[in-house]
């Protein structure tokens, strides 16, 4: 699915002494398959971004089209029926509820009518995709499980209904930083298979391995849209908005610092890696032995 | 200094939670002094927030003895002395608030001490300005932004005027800006003499501690300079956890192996010129 | 459906006479002005304690589209009292609308009974409008505090006022994010018999009571820690002094009411 915001605006308590404006003037086209991310700093306006672009909310300004179809306001029928468009807010795993980790799965698909069997066979898949066995954890409680494990579940939840579009409110917060690398990567999996995926987050190293293009937000202005690689390695924008550069980033210019020649920023580890074994010569690196 | 006794000191502390097999905490001694920053690092379900609500009462050891201050958690009598000397910050901000506006909640332990209201004022003034709250008094705590609602936390917890700071993963749920205001707030407390306990998975910040303990399934698996423990590898598999940016890259260095690995960006940065 | 607004209350920033004033004093006027709402006796006096809630109301400066907010929810009410009196009564017909005759004494009695629940409603809302919840519980407690020789809990009343109101906005923040997930997840809330209904709000109830005990939990917890020990020995940050504007106030509170009430009893209408 293809969604579109045409200057969008959105205040809270509008008419209240307490008004407060959460977006204004946006424009954004998020395209079929593509991997986006969204920054900017505390209350720049991301999570009613996420909400606009899933039809929760209504824009006061300006227009959303899904598919091309422009979502007219106070009409529901306009805007894409559960299931297309997937959204977890943050923590999505406080609203488990069922007894299991298979019927809270399988409970989206049952509520879009599908029948029993194919919604159970829709939960495994999910399960499976987010990297949890359905044999061994499938029967357990939501509530026995580790807050990492608990968060995969809720996105299988969202998983099953085969949605076109994930929108991520900040979907690793708070995990440790193994949990954390595991559901990157299962995220990068899922997108591969076609599955259009935003994630708004603040963690710019998440962004680097995740993203491919970014969009920055700024006081509930869109201050920048492009290639993630190119965004990110601008320390000069980053730092203008209030974000940190990812940590490869900062080492780049703190090493072009400290050689006083330039450095050409790293995106990833390995191309710091490599850099740093340049600098030390042609001998070999130790055998990496922890843990991956 | 050396001769005073320890602030804290757990003697093989063990605790099991109902209904649970294996036990949180598993034979647990160790020793903070007074004035020290101690990093404990566990990955999720290690033990540390079990060891966190230890230190001031909330939870009894099993087996074996908590000292604070000389004075052991288990005796009642103890528990006043023993809370107004060590204050705690949680994870979650949102439920660690109990009044209904910030000025509010920075006097609610100073209340609950008996202070009378004009020095309550005083500190409650003290504490809005030390953690950038000054003209934030009378919000209510649901127009505050994470950072904000973990700083009212913190100045609650220090306006008691503690000796010893505990803080179980207090920064984990903020953005990384406020992280990092916040880790200062703590480092400033410690500079001026409080002692502080950080307990968390984020080992860029553990990395930068004087001393740190590494737990893994209930026990220490380690007790000592991060140099040491990031220079051994199979300690940090054991503990499940992940080595901070700047110890990944230090095995490419020239002097990897002859040398410890850096632990920030700037000590890497530095070997990588040398 | 968006819990935006229910969150931020009734309370309307301000900083006039009525804003000021000891919110104490303000709780023990709005008892003896709904004593003197009973005691007037007549559409007379009532109107003279309507102007006098009209007066205080636009020196706070609260903009009506606000205050319309406040009443609109008692709006029905209203009208079902004015409509029970009117057909209950006789007395001369004044008109008809249709075939239905209205009598002058249904007129009458409707419209008394209407205004006066109108104004006792007001002068509680007026209190809400000017008093932030705050010192609302605050003066609540300090108010019941005597009462604590009697072997009321009084402190322990007013801190659960407190953390209720509190964490009202929190739940009802996390209560809005729990049924959208739930709608995106296909989770309909509105829809079929009242079995089916109850069944559909499991969704919701569930996550949001599970969340709610966690909450209780860490807030016993930091509570605990910050030397919560229950009422006995404590103090206060929040002290009331009466000041000028108290007395102001109270003497034009006087005023309405006892107006209010010798004019309501003496003149017939």
């Amino acid at each position: 699915m293809r969604i579109e915001l045409r200057e969008a605006g959105f205040a809270y308590l509008q008419g209240t002494p307490f008004a407060s404006i959460a977006l204004a003037g946006v424009s954004l086209c998020i395209e079929p398959g593509e991997r986006i991310g969204i920054t900017g700093p505390v209350g720049s306006g991301k999570s009613t971004l996420l909400e606009l672009l899933a039809g929760l909310r209504q824009p006061g300004t300006g227009s959303v089209y899904f598919d091309g179809l422009p979502a007219a306001r106070r009409r529901k029928k306009t805007v894409p029926g559960p299931g297309r468009i997937g959204i977890a807010f943050q923590s999505p795993e406080s609203c488990l509820f069922e007894k299991t980790v298979i019927a809270d799965v399988a409970s989206g698909p049952r509520n879009l009518g599908i029948n029993e069997a194919p919604a159970r066979e829709r939960a495994e898949a999910a399960l499976k995709s987010m990297g949890l066995d359905p044999v061994s954890y499938g029967r357990r409680s939501p509530w026995s499980l580790s807050t990492g494990e608990q968060r995969r579940v809720a996105l299988a939840g969202l998983l099953a209904l085969e949605p076109e579009v994930l929108l991520l409110d900040e979907p690793s917060a708070s995990l440790d930083p193994a949990a954390r690398e595991s559901l990157t990567g299962q995220l990068l999996k899922i997108n591969g298979k076609g599955v259009t995926i935003v994630i708004a987050g603040h963690d710019m190293d998440e962004m680097a391995r995740f993203a491919r293009r970014l969009v920055i937000i700024d006081e509930g202005r869109l201050a920048a849209d492009g290639p993630a690689a190119a965004l990110l390695t601008d320390t000069g924008l980053m730092e203008r908005h209030g974000l940190e550069a990812p940590a490869t980033v900062r080492l780049s210019g703190m090493l072009a610092q400290a050689t006083g020649r330039p450095v050409p920023p790293f995106l990833t580890e390995a191309s710091a890696a490599s850099f740093l074994r340049g600098l030390s010569g042609p001998s070999e690196p130790r055998e990496p032995r922890h843990a991956s | 200094m050396m001769s005073q006794p320890p602030i804290i000191s757990l003697k093989s502390v063990t605790f099991g939670y109902p209904d649970v097999r294996s036990l949180a905490l598993d034979g647990v001694s160790l020793e903070v002094a007074a004035g020290e920053f101690v990093a404990v690092a566990g990955a999720n379900g290690s033990g540390k927030s079990t060891l966190a609500r230890l230190f001031n009462g909330l939870l009894l050891p099993g087996a074996g003895n908590v000292l604070i201050d000389g004075k052991n958690t288990r005796d009642r009598e103890n528990l006043n002395h023993i809370r107004e000397t060590v204050a705690m910050v949680f994870q979650n901000p949102e439920s660690q608030i109990v009044a209904a506006t910030v000025g509010d909640d920075i006097a609610f332990g100073l209340e609950n001490l008996g202070l009378p209201a004009e020095q309550i004022g005083l500190r409650v003034q003290e504490a809005g300005c030390r953690f950038g709250l000054a003209g934030l008094l009378d919000r209510e705590p649901h127009w505050l932004s994470g950072g904000q609602k973990q700083r009212t936390v913190l100045a609650g917890a220090v306006a008691m005027e503690p000796r010893v700071l505990v803080l179980d993963e207090p920064a984990s749920m903020l953005d990384p800006c406020s992280r990092k205001e916040f880790m200062a707030l703590v480092r400033d407390l410690w500079q001026d003499g409080t002692t502080v306990v950080y307990l968390s998975h984020d080992m860029d910040e553990v990395a930068r501690a004087p001393r740190m303990i590494a737990l893994s399934e209930g026990k220490v698996s380690f007790d000592g300079d991060p140099h040491d423990f990031f220079s051994r590898e199979g300690l940090m598999a054991e503990t499940n956890l992940r080595p901070p940016l700047a110890v990944r890259l230090s095995r490419f260095l020239a002097s990897a192996g002859s040398k410890p690995p850096a632990l920030t960006l700037a000590e890497l940065v530095k070997r990588a010129c040398a | 459906m968006h819990l935006d607004e229910l969150i931020i209350g009734q309370y309307f920033p301000g900083n006039s006479l009525l804003h000021r004033a000891d919110p104490r004093l303000k709780i023990t006027a709005v008892f003896i002005y709904v004593a003197g709402l009973f005691l007037a006796g007549g559409f007379a006096g009532l109107l003279i304690m309507a102007a006098g809630l009209l007066l205080a109301l636009a020196q706070a400066r609260v903009p009506p589209r606000w205050l319309y907010r406040s009443v609109r929810p008692v709006a029905a009410l209203l009208l079902l009292t004015f409509l029970f009196q009117l057909f209950l009564h006789g007395g001369p017909v004044l008109g008809r609308i249709g075939p239905v005759p209205i009598y002058r004494d249904g007129a009458r009695e409707g419209g008394y009974l209407a205004l006066r629940l109108l104004l006792l409603v007001l002068a509680g809302i007026v209190l809400s409008l000017t008093t932030p919840p705050v010192a609302l519980t605050d003066a609540f407690g300090k108010m019941m505090a005597p009462l604590a020789k009697l072997k009321v809990p009084a402190y322990e009343l007013a801190l659960m006022m407190t953390i209720a109101l509190r964490f009202i906005p929190t739940l009802l923040m996390e209560a809005d994010r729990i049924i959208k997930a739930q709608a995106a997840r296909g989770a309909s809330l509105a829809s079929g018999g009242p079995a089916r209904r109850a069944r559909a709000l499991l969704p919701v109830l569930i996550p949001l009571f599970i969340l709610s005990f966690k909450d209780a939990d860490e807030l016993a917890m930091a509570m605990e820690s910050r030397c919560w020990r229950g009422g006995k020995g404590r103090t206060s940050r929040r002290r009331l002094r009466l000041g000028p504007v108290d007395a102001m106030f109270a003497l034009l509170a006087a005023v309405v009411v006892a107006g209010g009430v010798a004019i309501g009893r003496t003149s017939g209408f």
